[in-house]
C-alpha cells in the first residue's frame, strides 16, 4: 500500500511538479504582498494557491482515469484486490498527500511576506467593504446576512423623507436605539437576531426607507460594514487549513466518479468542483420572475453547508474568513467526506457477460 | 474420498453473453493440478470472452465456474502504463496483492528480460517484449493455474522456450491455454478440448 500511495503521488507531482508550484506560489507571495504590483490582499495570495489543488483534482482524475480505462489495471485489480479498495485507496492517499504537500508549500513560501502582512495589519486594524447589497422588497430593505464576518461592525445611516407613524416594528429595532434621520448608527449584526432564513430584514411598517452611506465616496445604494483584520500570524495557516478541509472531500468525489461512472476526467473535476462552488453561494432572494428551476437550485444550496469560510479567497476574503461554523465543517469532512470516501472504496461491479 | 484430488478449475455448461449476443459453448471441463490442458477453437470463437469468465472479469450468463486456487491471467491484447519500467510496474502489481516485491525481478529473468529491456520504458518495448511481460506478469504470486489467451502472439523462438521453460520450472502452475488451432501451444498441452459454438 505504501509502495503504491507513493508512486501515485510521485506520478501526481514529480520534482517538476514540486518546482514549477514552488515558482508559482513565491511569485503569488510576491504579488500579493507588493502594493504595486497586487492589492497588497492575502485573499489574492489564497487564489493563486487555491490553483493548485483544483489542478490536482484533475491531474488525480485524469492519472486514475488512465489507469482504469486506458491501461488494464482494473482487469488487474479485480484478480489480485477482489475488495477492490486497495488501488483506490492508495490514490487517494498519495492525492490527499500531494495536497497536503502543496498548501504546506505554500505556506513556506509565503512566510517570507509575512511580515509585511503584519506591519498591514498594525496600520489599518479594520478593513472597510461597501458590498452589502440592499434588495428592495414590498416591506424594506433586505440584507444579505447568513452569517457575518467576526468581529464585523454594520455602519449605516438612516434616511426617510417623511417620519414614520411608529418605530419599526421588525423585532431588530431595538437594536438601533434612537431612530433619528440622518443619523448613522453602527451595529454589531452579530448581536441581532436573524430570522430563520438567514436573512435580516427591515421592515418599517411599510415606510419608505433607503439606507444611506457615511462615507461619501460609496454609492448611495450601499452600505458599509467594517471588518477588523485577522491576525496576520494565525490567518494563513487557518486559511490553508481550510482550503485542505474544503478540497478533500471533493477529491474524494471526483475520484469515486471516475472509478463508478463514465465521467471523462475533465467533467468529473468540474463536477466536484461545482458542487464545492455551490456551498460557498450567498444566500439571496430572487424576484417573482426567476424561473423555477433557479429557485429550486438556489433553495437546495441552502441545505448545503455553508462553507464560504472555508475558502476565503479574493480581495474581500476578510468577509468569509472564520465564518463557517464548526458544525458545517465537520458535516463537510465527517458526512460529506465519509460518504464519498465509501463510495471510493466500494466494489466496482463486475460487467455482466 | 478425501484423498481424491480436486480440481482446480471446473466449468459446467457455460453460456456467456458478448456485447448482445449470447455466447452458448456448452462447455464443461475440468483441470486437474499439473494437467496442462488447451482449449482449442477458430477466431471469433469465443475465446477470450471465455478466458475473461474463467478469470472473474465476467459473470457468466448461465452454468458455473468454480476456481480453487490462485489463478494468473494472460489476456490476449496486454495493456501497460506506458511511462512505467518493467520492474516497477510488476512491483505494484505485486503491492496491489499485498506479496512481498522481490519476486518481481526473478521473473522478468525468467522470462528473458536483460539490463536493456529493464530500463525501456513499457510504451517503446517491443510487441514481443511486451508479449514476454504479459506473461510474466501472469506468473506473479506464484498462481496455482495461468490462464494464457494465445501465449504464443508475438513470441519468437526464445521467448517460446521462455514460455517452455517456466511451465517446467520447479512449482510451475498449471496452465490452461487458449488458442486457435495448430497453434504451437499443443506441443506445450497435455490435453485438448474443441471450443465449438452449440447453435440454439
Amino acid at each position: 500500500m505504501m509502495l503504491l500511495t507513493r508512486r501515485f503521488f510521485w506520478s501526481l507531482l514529480g520534482w517538476q511538479g514540486l518546482f514549477l508550484f514552488t515558482l508559482l506560489f513565491l511569485a503569488a507571495a510576491q504579488l500579493s504582498s507588493s502594493h504595486t504590483l497586487g492589492t497588497q490582499s492575502l485573499g489574492d495570495y489564497l487564489s493563486f494557491v487555491s490553483l493548485a489543488p483544483i489542478w490536482l483534482i484533475y491531474r488525480a482524475c485524469d492519472l486514475s482515469h488512465r489507469k482504469l480505462h486506458q491501461q488494464g489495471w482494473a482487469d488487474e485489480e479485480a484478480i489480485r484486490s477482489p475488495r477492490y479498495s486497495r488501488l483506490a485507496l492508495s490514490e487517494f492517499l498519495g492525492a490527499a498527500v500531494a495536497l497536503i504537500a502543496l498548501l504546506l508549500l505554500a505556506g513556506v513560501a509565503k512566510n517570507p511576506a509575512g511580515g509585511n502582512a503584519h506591519k498591514t495589519s498594525e496600520a489599518t486594524p479594520e478593513t472597510a467593504y461597501h458590498s452589502l447589497v440592499f434588495q428592495p422588497t414590498q416591506t424594506g430593505h433586505r440584507v444579505r446576512a447568513r452569517v457575518w464576518p467576526i468581529g464585523s461592525r454594520l455602519h449605516l445611516t438612516l434616511q426617510w423623507g417623511s417620519s414614520p407613524n411608529k418605530p419599526p416594528t421588525a423585532g431588530t429595532h431595538s437594536s438601533f436605539g434612537t431612530l433619528t434621520p440622518g443619523e448613522m448608527v453602527v451595529v454589531n449584526p452579530h448581536e441581532i437576531q436573524i430570522d430563520d432564513d438567514g436573512y435580516w430584514v427591515f421592515d418599517f411598517s411599510g415606510t419608505s426607507l433607503t439606507v444611506g452611506v457615511d462615507d461619501p465616496k460609496l454609492s448611495p445604494t450601499m452600505s458599509r460594514m467594517a471588518v477588523p483584520r485577522p491576525n496576520a500570524t494565525n490567518v494563513l495557516p487557518n486559511s490553508l487549513f481550510g482550503m485542505a478541509a474544503f478540497f478533500l472531500p471533493l477529491l474524494i468525489a471526483a475520484l469515486a466518479l471516475i472509478r463508478h461512472t463514465s465521467l471523462r476526467p475533465l467533467l468529473a473535476t468540474a463536477t466536484a468542483l461545482t458542487f464545492g462552488w455551490m456551498t460557498t453561494w450567498p444566500p439571496l432572494d430572487f424576484p417573482n420572475h426567476a424561473s423555477a428551476i433557479t429557485r429550486t437550485v438556489w433553495q437546495a444550496t441552502r441545505l448545503l453547508p455553508d462553507l464560504a469560510g472555508l475558502l476565503p479567497v479574493g480581495h474581500n476574503w476578510e468577509l468569509r474568513y472564520g465564518t463557517t461554523s464548526i458544525i458545517d465543517s465537520f458535516i463537510w469532512l465527517f458526512v460529506f467526506g465519509g460518504l464519498t470516501l465509501f463510495a471510493l472504496l466500494r466494489q466496482r461491479r463486475r460487467p455482466k457477460s | 474420498m478425501d484423498n481424491l484430488p480436486q480440481a482446480l478449475l471446473s466449468v459446467n455448461h457455460l453460456r456467456l453473453r458478448r456485447g448482445n449476443r449470447l455466447l452458448e459453448l456448452d462447455l464443461s471441463f475440468e483441470l486437474m493440478r499439473g494437467q496442462a490442458l488447451l482449449l482449442e477453437g477458430p477466431n471469433g470463437c469465443g475465446k477470450t470472452t471465455l478466458a475473461r469468465a474463467l478469470s472473474g472479469l465476467l459473470a457468466p450468463a448461465s452454468g458455473t465456474v468454480h476456481r480453487l486456487g490462485h489463478l494468473g491471467y494472460c489476456p490476449q491484447e496486454p495493456q501497460f502504463p506506458s511511462d512505467d519500467k518493467p520492474l516497477a510496474y510488476l512491483r505494484d502489481l505485486l503491492a496491489l496483492q499485498q506479496l512481498p516485491l522481490e519476486g518481481a525481478h526473478e521473473l522478468l529473468e525468467l522470462f528473458g528480460f536483460e539490463k536493456q529491456q529493464l530500463k525501456t520504458p513499457l510504451g517503446k518495448l517491443s510487441r514481443g517484449w511486451k508479449q514476454r511481460l504479459n506473461l510474466a506478469r501472469a506468473w506473479l504470486g506464484n498462481p496455482d493455474i495461468v490462464l494464457l489467451d494465445e501465449p504464443h502472439t508475438a513470441l519468437d523462438p526464445i521467448g517460446l522456450n521462455c514460455l517452455k521453460q517456466a511451465l517446467n520450472h520447479e512449482n510451475a502452475p498449471t496452465p490452461l491455454f487458449l488458442a486457435p488451432p495448430e497453434s504451437p501451444c499443443v506441443a506445450l498441452a497435455a490435453w485438448v478440448q474443441q471450443i465449438q459454438e452449440v447453435q440454439s
